[in-house]
């Protein structure tokens, strides 16, 4: 028993020597290199696979050489990108961390979801813009942009316009343009643009506004029909399709993406990664790859670059007031359901309890029931499990420990400290042989996602 | 086709291929990291390969991963993927009575036989499941969400009110973020990281390995004498006999299941494991770690993949996650999946369902070949192999959006996990709820959107209201199916 506890104290103070080490290795003394001495991460708010995705890693790919160090792409999705904006804006200003800022950051401000706006960005430059287009189906009856207006008008909120969601940039793209029209249609959110574009080749809804690539094959197939780009300008991939200018409204809404650093970066780091991603930019390769995926690159830099964000948020804020207005018909609310829920488990658990009170005497009789595995289950064990219920305590303990020392020291050291002490506390090993386990496992697991599978570990 | 042949045999794509499915199942294996995440990991690396080669190896990956979630999902109860979830619910038992490398070998063999149905569907039947898919609107989806939810009935062995509790428990978790309608917070306490809801993968991990460690911590070590047959793999005759039928049903499921963008292997696994178990003559045996169960969770799963392919080669309108990946990386090589690539049969589409055939035919040597290491991690002392599954947990939880928020979620849910198991409540149905409320609400409110608030809309439709039909009979059925057993075991212990 006492060798035991002898064993526990060495275990700690190894524990406290890990941790110190652990800890030591974290802080290195202050750099004095010339900038960038150590790898850019560009921070890219939607998950991977989608254009902003493709887009952010073939331009770091591009930079690569142009910073000598490398440019790595950390995705951070969540919250129609929220996250993402949220965590670049309050990252270090030191100019290690860009940002690929996409429309999200004109229009969450305005619909109350994040605080954060443009202001709290310090904008480099903008990389793309793919404007919004008028998609019907083939078989439709409206041939042109002011044909489908009309009918619009004629009877309001009965033609269905699919969108990517509301507060979406295609969905502010279709309020502009019934605005526009002077008419209205149905608004129904999807859940991202292509989920609304298959609802237009099932026929559950008549129309979508979204950019052209993502119609592009359905246009080619001949089974979509593009009436129109809201934009100022043609689009290089359907040049036969007018620009709503063309027609006779004044509508420029799209998608766009940037570069922008937390505000505070320094003058000369920021003049040197606004050149750097300018040649990376220009490069054939990148340009070519880009316009393969249907991406319309559209660099524009410092002042204008403001001023096309400033213009942009205030069209937004301008369009979502007007949505607050009318509310879309048939919808039951946000809290149709959760209520229905909340009252549904409410009873269920009223239920429960009254049963389980009532069965309390014939449990004896249910649990006896049953084949080897529900054996698991009977009161013997159950009483057992009760008494032993220290192991759970034990191991819970730790691991809340382990999350809680997680982002302070880091990876490294809190998962072999806990590997250690979990191996140690359960009384059954020595603590030559806790400690080999856990440098081992630690390393190991560490080894496995960090450096194998380029998993950013704390 | 032989074209396609004779380009696919070159030794370097077959040993591409090779690596991709071994990469894949160690990915399906880890927690946290997706088949989703590896096949986006591994896309910039295929910029420098030519196209054939290049999606040789992402398909490797896909089908990989979708055999190596099964593996923790036996072993230690940790669904490595999210659609290895059902996997836990027979996998782990029979795991713990012994029998790990026949769970794993019978995953491995079901999942090939799921993964080759698939891929001969999207071969020969491709566009017409594709049409079929573009007749789900709002209403239909809304109708398959509500069968999906029926499998409760089934889940909860032990009491019908207890499931049913947890699954509207799940279903309310799953209101948590933005509401997918009007894009109103919901239950977010002004968090940012809460606005797009609960991430499945940490409250998976939590729930089933998390949950397991603290209830399995507090119990005696188990009688390792069990474990002497730990090395069986292959099914024997009578298990081959039982898997048959519960094996082509679940094919059939997932592939349709997965050619419907937006539901994903999740939801077909456990609805192919309810069918298993409503044609079972010992459906009592299932929970308790029965052989049809967890063929037909691993084949539905694995068979997704073939059915996911579907409508992104037909329509370029991706099946899941992954395929949405696939469909970037084909658009970066300069292929264009729709309508044009279909009717012209290139040799490169040749070469796709050639090399998805043989990606999931690698499975099967690689997986029964690894079966028996695999299996001796049930041997492992448990002071030793839980706080390597704790520090995975948090790893895993971890890396899939590179937040600690998700770890705090994961370890609230392991010690919800240890609770509910304490007090003999079952989680699969929580799961359920919570992969399935999402497309429940957004579907039912979207629908109602479209007939102007006329609930009518379910009925009129044929699809949707079949599926409806479907849904009231099968909680019916398992209803029967329960009292049946009730009667015989009653009879049994009196």
């Amino acid at each position: 028993m006492g060798g035991a506890i002898v064993g526990r104290r060495i275990g700690l103070l190894l524990a406290g020597l890990l941790l110190l080490t652990g800890g030591l290795a974290g802080c290195r003394p202050r750099e004095e290199k010339p900038f960038p001495s150590r790898p850019i991460t560009i921070v890219c708010p939607p998950a991977p696979g989608g254009i902003s995705d493709t887009l952010t890693r073939a331009l770091a790919a591009a930079a690569q050489p142009e910073f000598s160090v490398p440019v790595v792409v950390e995705n951070k999705p969540g919250g129609a990108n929220a996250v993402g904006l949220n965590y670049g804006a309050h990252s270090a200003p030191d100019g290690y961390t860009v940002t690929y800022v996409v429309a999200e950051l004109a229009i969450l401000p305005h619909l109350g979801l994040s605080p954060i706006s443009p202001d709290d960005f310090d904008l480099l430059a903008r990389t793309n813009y793919n404007p919004a287009a008028v998609t019907v189906r083939a078989d439709s009856p409206w041939r042109s942009l002011p044909q489908l207006l009309e009918a619009a008008r004629a009877r309001p909120e009965t033609i269905r316009a699919g969108n990517s969601g509301t507060g979406s940039i295609w969905h502010l793209a279709a309020v502009a343009l019934q605005e526009a029209g002077g008419a209205r249609f149905k608004h129904v959110p999807f859940g991202g643009a292509a989920p609304a574009v298959q609802a237009l080749l099932g026929g559950h809804v008549d129309l979508v506004c979204v950019s052209p690539t993502e119609v592009q094959a359905h246009v080619e197939a001949g089974k979509l029909r593009m009436l129109a780009v809201l934009t100022t300008q043609r689009d290089p991939l359907f040049p036969d399709v007018p620009s709503a200018r063309e027609l006779g409204y004044t509508l420029d809404i799209g998608a766009w993406g940037g570069l922008a650093l937390p505000k505070g970066v320094p003058a000369d780091r920021r003049e040197r990664l606004l050149a750097g991603f300018r040649r990376a930019f220009g490069q054939r390769e990148f340009q070519q790859m880009m316009a393969e995926r249907g991406v319309r690159l559209a660099w524009l830099e410092g002042e204008p670059f403001r001023r096309f964000v400033q213009t942009q948020s205030e069209a937004n804020r301008r369009l979502i007031a007007r949505l607050g207005m009318n509310l879309t018909r048939g919808d039951v609310g946000p809290w149709y359901f959760p209520r229905l829920l909340a009252g549904l488990v409410l009873t269920l658990l009223l239920a429960t309890a009254v049963v389980g009170v009532l069965g309390w005497r014939s449990k004896v009789r249910t649990t006896i029931r049953g084949g080897v595995g529900s054996a698991r289950y009977s009161m013997l064990e159950e009483a057992e499990a009760r008494t032993m219920s220290g192991g759970a305590w034990r191991i819970g303990v730790l691991s809340l420990l382990l999350i809680a020392l997680l982002p302070l020291v880091g990876f490294l050291a809190s998962c072999t400290l806990f590997l250690f002490t979990a191996a140690l506390f359960s009384g059954r090993v020595r603590v030559w042989q806790a400690a080999v386990y856990a440098g081992a496992a630690g390393v190991g697991v560490w080894w496995l996602f960090g450096s194998m599978l380029g998993v950013s570990l704390p | 086709m032989s074209e396609a042949f004779r380009e696919l045999w070159t030794g370097s794509t077959m040993w591409l291929m090779l690596a991709g499915v071994v990469a894949g199942i160690v990915i399906g294996a880890l927690p946290g990291l997706t088949a989703t995440m590896g096949v986006a990991l591994l896309v910039p690396f295929t910029f420098w390969l030519p196209t054939l080669p290049a999606l040789m190896v992402l398909l490797g990956v896909y089908v990989g991963a979708m055999y190596g979630g099964a593996l923790p999902a036996v072993l230690i109860r940790t669904p490595g993927t999210p659609a290895a979830a059902a996997t836990t619910l027979d996998g782990y038992p029979m795991a713990q009575a012994g029998k790990a490398g026949l769970a794993i070998g019978i995953s491995c063999i079901t999942g090939v036989v799921g993964g080759v149905f698939s891929t001969l569907v999207l071969m020969f039947a491709a566009p017409q499941v594709a049409r079929f898919a573009l007749q789900f609107g709002p209403a239909e989806y809304f109708a398959l969400a509500v069968f999906g939810l029926s499998v409760i009935a089934s889940l909860s062995e032990r009491s019908l009110l207890k499931g049913a509790l947890m699954g509207a428990c799940g279903v309310l978790l799953a209101t948590i973020g933005l509401d997918p309608i009007t894009a109103v917070p919901r239950f977010t306490f002004g968090l940012p990281a809460l606005l797009e809801g609960l991430a499945l993968v940490p409250v998976l991990v939590g729930v089933f390995a998390l949950g397991e460690v603290f209830y399995q911590s507090s119990l005696p070590e188990p009688d390792k004498s069990l474990f002497r047959h730990l090395g069986r793999v292959l099914p024997s005759r009578s298990d081959l006999r039982r898997i048959t039928l519960p094996t082509l049903l679940a094919s059939v499921t997932g592939t349709l299941i997965g050619a419907l963008p937006g539901v994903g292997g999740d939801v077909a696994a456990f609805v192919a494991y309810d069918q298993a178990k409503k044609v079972s003559r010992r459906p009592e045996e299932f929970g308790e770690g029965s052989v049809e169960g967890l063929a037909a969770a691993e084949c539905a799963n694995n068979s997704v993949t073939g059915g996911a392919m579907i409508p992104m080669l037909t329509l370029g309108i991706p099946g899941d996650a992954v395929t949405a990946v696939i469909l970037g990386a084909l658009l970066m090589h300069g292929v264009r999946p729709g309508p044009d690539l279909f009717e012209k049969q290139t040799p490169l589409l040749a070469a796709i369902f050639l090399g998805l055939l043989v990606a999931n035919l690698l499975v099967l040597p690689v997986g029964l070949a690894g079966a028996k290491l695999f299996a001796q991690t049930v041997r492992a002392p448990r002071h030793y192999l839980f706080p390597i599954v704790v520090v995975l947990c948090v790893v895993g939880s971890y890396a899939l959006n590179n937040s600690l928020f998700d770890v705090g979620v994961m370890f609230l849910f392991g010690v919800m996990g240890w609770a509910l198991r304490r007090a003999d409540f079952p989680v699969a149905p929580l799961v359920l709820g919570l992969i399935l409320g999402r497309m429940t609400e957004e579907n039912f409110r979207r629908a109602l959107i479209l007939s102007g608030g006329s609930w009518s809309i379910f009925l009129e439709r044929p699809l949707s209201a079949t599926l409806l039909l479907l849904a009231a009979l099968s909680v019916a059925l398992s209803l029967r199916q329960r009292y049946h057993r009730r009667k015989v075991s009653a009879g049994g212990s009196a």
